[in-house]
């Protein structure tokens, strides 16, 4: 049991660490500046506009 | 071995026929009376006050109407939190996905994908139970005395509708037709209270409110009257956050873990869990918010949210869900 919850853990870890590289690429790609670009203005769909 | 056998028998017999002592579990861990053991539910709200006021802590916009757009606009926060409300001073993730997946020239959204399988493999839905500001919204309309049912015929197959949500809504529309974000257009509430934000303080944006906004009006009406009766009718039946954590629950690094030698299958964990899960059964449930209630209710503490299971180390049989055949 004690095996089971220590591969789990290190699942997790893989896991976190696949989504660290992800973030690493998108930032290389300049996803996070998309992000602000589209979060910087009132999104008319989000509010009900259209 | 017998001993502890009988003793365990004894034990769950005292406590499944003490209708006083399961029915006090159950009272405490909804008032948040019962033993405290870690974070109380007082604590919780707590925390997810704090949560909320920092991801809303842009205070003037509430007053202007002026949104934030400094460069903490570049991460996304992990729970439910429209990045066009004036307080808010972080990226809604489902907002940012559906605005990758829908753009007129496709981008795999690498650093999106990457933040929310982050916050999963890390918390999985943690983040609901202590970090989404529309999950304390929604815990905070169910405190509200009124009718309650909590329980009902057809909340089994509505729990799919959210996976449903995630597929249609926020992937394979925003994928077929561009520049529709279907789930923030026709659906997310927090989007609508950012609009009713709007609405109130931006007085030359108020024409243009249409037939579009009075629909956003009507889903969150019933959200919200629906939040009276049921326990967080959002995140049980169309989130696509939810869903989307609830996948990592079985494994993340912060988890549930039952000690299977100390549980005497006396109930009050599942009596007193308002998302309708038994922990003992399915401790790491994909619909598990990790509110801690169950484990406030435990009288035989068998059950706890952490990296490690607390004993482990007293050589014990724990586990994490690996009875969990659907994990939900
Ligand atoms: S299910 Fe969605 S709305 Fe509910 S707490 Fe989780 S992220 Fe927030
Ligand atoms: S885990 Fe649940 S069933 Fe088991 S002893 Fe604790 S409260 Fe009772
Ligand atoms: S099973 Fe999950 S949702 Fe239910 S009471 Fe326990 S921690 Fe809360």
């Amino acid at each position: 049991m004690k095996k089971l919850l220590i591969n789990k853990n290190l699942l997790a870890v893989i896991v976190m660490l696949i989504g660290i590289g992800l973030i690493v690429i998108g930032l290389l790609s300049g996803d996070a500046v998309s992000v602000l670009n589209k979060a910087r203005r009132i999104c008319m769909e989000c509010i009900g506009i259209g | 071995m017998d001993k502890e056998v009988s003793e365990k028998k004894a034990k769950q017999e005292k406590l499944s026929n003490d209708g006083r002592s399961a029915s006090s579990a159950d009272r405490s861990a909804h008032n948040g009376s019962g033993p405290r053991r870690g974070c109380g539910s007082a604590g919780r709200h707590g925390i997810q006050a704090v949560a909320t006021l920092i991801q809303n802590a842009n205070f003037k916009g509430f007053f202007t109407g002026k949104i934030y757009t400094g460069a903490a606009k570049k991460v996304c926060v992990p729970g439910l939190n429209c990045y066009s409300c004036p307080g808010a001073i972080g990226a809604c993730p489902v907002g940012s996905l559906q605005n990758f997946l829908s753009g007129m020239t496709f981008r795999f959204p690498y650093y999106v994908l990457g933040l929310l399988i982050f916050f999963g493999a890390l918390l999985g839905r943690i983040v609901c139970g202590f970090l989404c500001p529309f999950g304390f919204l929604q815990d905070l309309l169910y405190m509200i005395p009124f009718y309650k049912k909590n329980q009902f015929k057809f909340d089994k197959y509505l729990r799919y509708l959210k996976y449903i949500v995630l597929l249609v809504l926020v992937i394979l529309l925003p994928l077929s037709l561009p520049l529709t974000p279907a789930f923030c257009k026709y659906v997310c509430p927090s989007g609508t209270i950012a609009g009713i934000i709007t609405w109130f303080t931006t007085e030359f944006i108020r024409p243009q409110f249409g037939w579009l906004f009075s629909w956003k009006l009507i889903v969150l009406g019933i959200i919200v009257v629906s939040g009276l009766i049921v326990y967080r009718p959002f995140c049980k039946y169309l989130c696509p956050l939810g869903a989307f954590y609830g996948f990592f629950n079985r494994f993340a690094l912060v988890r549930m873990h039952l000690d299977e030698s100390a549980c005497v299958h006396c109930g009050a964990c599942a009596r007193s869990c308002k998302m309708n899960i038994d922990p003992s059964k399915k401790p790491n449930s994909m619909e598990c918010i990790r509110c801690g209630d169950c484990v406030r209710a435990c009288p035989e503490k068998a059950l706890h949210i952490g990296i490690r299971d607390h004993r482990a180390n007293a050589g014990s049989t724990a586990t994490s869900g690996a009875k969990d055949p659907a994990g939900s």
